[in-house]
């Protein structure tokens, strides 16, 4: 077919191709969702520094007592715990995590270095 | 096919040109607006675990005589000071339900160590969005460690 145009445009098939895998690598950009993250990183936080103010209500600070409440607390997370540095317990650590850390004075006034090691 | 002097012949390549041109925009465009919308449903969320986090948090450290859900927490009459993540059961035990702008608590539970948890305040929980949100605590009154959980929805 032969056609004779002054005036117009033509979008060649190219541009159009072109166009089209633009508007398909921009839909594929996933929706941001670092709101969500920070709220959740958030919310370990909290749960963690709870753990710390517990303890440091109950000045008890036997192995047993604090790996049984972190399970209490943390049922699904991998947690690691250390006192005075030395690693309490050992999971399988994957992904990203947030510490918390406080000293504590037991009844003896022995300061208690306790780490906390969130991983989700 | 010809182009006239008096008009315009509207050729088969150009239709062809001008429908896929509408049809790359239609997609474009239908991509935007779910985009947009998985961003707004995103940010609902997001407002809705927040005020939850917030509430829970708030129960926790802070004391509301009046609105035992906004502060549960003990005062140090000695000290002088609300001491945070030491509740006072018995204040916690007269929350009344409450809507806190467009966010109502729904659920509040309590759960001692090593025993089930038992429900202090409960409504049937709506059909929308609900948030379950769980803070450690101990009680004043027996000294035992237990977990405070809410539960809040949309209004």
């Amino acid at each position: 077919m032969k056609i004779k145009a002054s005036r117009g445009f033509a979008i060649s098939f190219e541009a159009l191709t072109s166009l089209f895998a633009f508007f398909l690598l921009l839909s594929a950009i996933p929706a941001s969702n670092s709101q969500a993250q920070g709220l959740k990183e958030l919310y370990l936080l909290q749960k963690s520094n709870d753990l710390l103010k517990v303890w440091a209500l109950k000045h008890d600070f036997s192995t047993e007592e604090l790996l049984s409440d972190l399970a209490f607390v943390f049922p699904e997370n991998c947690v690691v715990l250390k006192q005075n540095k030395i690693p309490l317990n050992s999971c399988k650590a994957t992904g990203a995590f947030i510490t918390a850390k406080a000293g504590i004075f037991d009844s003896f006034l022995n300061l208690q270095e306790i780490e906390l090691v969130v991983y989700y | 096919m010809r182009i006239t002097s008096k008009g315009s012949v509207f050729s088969i390549e150009l239709f062809f040109a001008f429908l896929v041109c509408v049809l790359i925009l239609a997609a474009a465009l239908r991509s935007e607006a779910l985009m947009l919308f998985g961003s707004s449903q995103n940010s609902k969320q997001f407002f809705l675990e927040e005020k939850t986090i917030m509430l829970a948090d708030a129960l926790v450290k802070n004391r509301n005589a009046e609105q035992p859900l906004a502060g549960s927490a003990f005062f140090d009459s000695e000290k002088r000071t609300v001491i945070s993540n030491l509740v006072d059961s018995s204040l916690l035990n007269s929350a009344k339900p409450a809507k806190f702008g467009n966010v109502e608590v729904f659920e509040i539970s309590l759960q001692r160590k090593n025993q089930r948890p038992e429900i202090i305040l409960s409504n049937p929980l709506p059909s929308g969005n609900c948030v379950s949100v769980k803070r450690f605590v101990v009680l004043q009154e027996t000294s035992e460690k237990a977990i405070v959980g809410v539960i809040a929805c949309e209004n």
